[in-house]
């Protein structure tokens, strides 16, 4: 246990994880009739637990290079403090934390099967017709 | 022992997870646990428990929580606690009905916890706060009655770029609080309050409001002591003692997050009829920077408590019995609690993972002579400072 702990301290350490400005998002929403465009702070709520009649977020799970590009450019938070946010909202009876899904593929995947379902992806992925970008960051 | 027994079930427990890609899922588990070790500096008084001894009992806790859903807008959660400190019950913590009519209302009913201070409903699960104890000068005081039986209304709705969480509760308390070492027996017949957060952006305003009605303290031994009061005929004294009043209590926070500084500060002022639970003007503030998976945090915190003093009437030298009520009416005034204190804590924080965080704290305490600070002082401790150091380290674990 304290080997595993001195190597994840050292590897945060050294590792200089940084989003690149190339590095580029877009948040896509899968709706029949024509999606609103939503400007960065009415995303930012809609993830972080938001009260939305019609759209329901779906994330990548910590670790995944675009929720780290999400974080950094749209919530505006750190992965620690988002973390610690939904830690709230579980254990105070106010909310869940929204679907995760682990690759791109999945997230495409769950978007193409759920109607009303807003996720992002990479800026440069070639997008299916049924998916309309509704926010593009940068 | 019966954390780790609890802990170690969960650990051999495959896919223990709370999470699964279901839209609404039938049922889930979840839970929080900490493990917290402090020591403190002094041998003359003990403070939130600690002694100067390393222990790991004052803080440790498991937790369990199971939410059913049984229609998407119908849902009964239940929490479940388990404590290593023997001044809290563990137990069922929360139970109750939980109805979201649209994405705007929630409404909950049974047992909850209140909605007052920042944190106030997630006084237990370590992980959502920054600190390793939330500031004593206002999560610790008796006045804030962790939860309460009744009811819970909560509505969203935003103007623009400002979003608005507004929530209002009612319910009664029951229940024996321990404050600086005193334990009182607190009925609150009833409770009720409100919250609004306003959020724009990184930046959140909160205030709340507490309101206690038909509330009764009862400290060990204080009937004999009214009894032999309302017998001489000191009907000033008897109402002194009586216990009987309300409580109304104001909170206002502010808090900034951004992706390096954070801040975080909160004032709750109490004022009240009785004189046990005597005025209250706490306040905190913190300043952290956010480092990679660490976060490093500065807070100060301080307590102003405003105690009516008995005046104690009763003449001394003219027979034994008014004596001994002189006497009594003196050492029950000083057990209440005067918890003036000062405290610098300096914390850190390192995020291990998504769910596992450990923690390191230093507080600095500096307290009043003559009043309880919080403390619970030994009683030969007669030129005990109120000065002390607090060092606490700790991991907490949400799954």
């Amino acid at each position: 246990m304290i080997k595993h702990i001195l190597v994840a301290l050292l590897v945060s350490l050294v590792v200089n994880v940084k989003v690149n400005a190339s590095d580029e998002i877009v948040v896509v929403a899968h709706t029949l009739t024509s999606p609103p465009s939503l400007e960065k702070h009415e995303i930012r709520n809609l993830f972080m637990g938001g009260a939305s009649d019609k759209l329901t977020p779906v994330m990548f799970v910590p670790g995944v290079k675009e929720r780290l590009i999400f974080n950094t450019r749209v919530v505006g938070l750190t992965e620690s403090r988002i973390q610690s946010y939904w830690a709230q909202m579980r254990f105070s009876g106010r909310n869940h934390v929204p679907v995760e899904v682990e690759t791109v593929d999945d997230m495409l995947e769950y978007l193409l099967q759920h109607e009303g379902s807003v996720g992002y992806l990479p800026a440069d992925i070639s997008l299916p017709p049924q998916l309309t970008i509704i926010y593009k960051t940068g | 022992m019966k954390i780790c027994r609890a802990l170690c079930f969960c650990l051999l427990l495959p896919g223990f997870s709370s999470f699964s890609a279901d839209d609404t899922p039938k049922i889930e588990f979840s839970g929080f646990a900490r493990l917290v070790a402090g020591y403190l500096d002094t041998d003359e008084a003990s403070f939130e428990g600690y002694e100067n001894e390393v222990s790991l009992s004052e803080k440790s806790l498991f937790g369990f929580q199971v939410d059913y859903t049984l229609i998407p807008e119908l849902s009964i959660s239940a929490q479940l606690l388990a404590h290593s400190d023997e001044a809290r019950d563990s137990g069922v913590e929360w139970l109750y009905l939980h109805y979201r009519p649209s994405p705007q209302w929630q409404f909950k009913a049974g047992r909850l916890r209140t909605p007052y201070l920042k944190y106030s409903d997630v006084i237990d699960v370590g992980f959502t706060y920054p600190w390793l104890s939330a500031p004593q000068q206002l999560y610790g005081s008796y006045l804030f009655f962790s939860r309460y039986d009744g009811i819970n209304a909560r509505y969203r709705f935003n103007f623009e770029k400002v979003y608005v969480d507004t929530e209002l509760f009612y319910g009664g308390f029951d229940d024996e609080i321990t404050a600086s070492g005193e334990s009182f027996e607190i009925d609150v017949k009833h409770l009720y309050g409100g919250a609004v957060q306003v959020t724009y952006g990184g930046l959140q305003f909160r205030a709340a409001t507490l309101a206690s009605k038909n509330m009764q303290a009862k400290i060990d031994g204080v009937e004999l002591l009214i009894g032999a009061l309302d017998q001489a005929g000191y009907d000033e004294l008897v109402d002194f003692f009586s216990l009987e009043g309300s409580a109304d209590s104001y909170v206002i926070g502010l808090t900034y997050d951004s992706l390096d500084w954070f801040f975080s500060a909160e004032r709750m002022n109490v004022s009240t009829d009785t004189a046990v639970l005597s005025g209250i003007d706490n306040y905190y503030l913190t300043v952290g920077r956010h480092w990679r998976n660490f976060q490093f945090l500065i807070t100060f915190s301080c307590s102003k408590q405003i105690l009516d003093k008995p005046n104690n009437i009763i003449p001394l030298g003219v027979e034994p019995q008014l004596d001994a009520l002189y006497y009594g009416v003196e050492t029950f005034a000083s057990r209440y609690p005067t918890d003036d204190l000062n405290t610098i804590t300096l914390s850190g924080r390192w995020d291990w993972s998504p769910s596992l965080a450990f923690k390191g704290e230093v507080s600095f305490l500096n307290g009043e002579r003559g009043k309880t600070s919080f403390f619970d002082i030994n009683d030969d401790a007669v030129d005990f400072d109120r000065n002390a150091i607090l060092y606490q380290l700790g991991v907490e674990w949400v799954f």
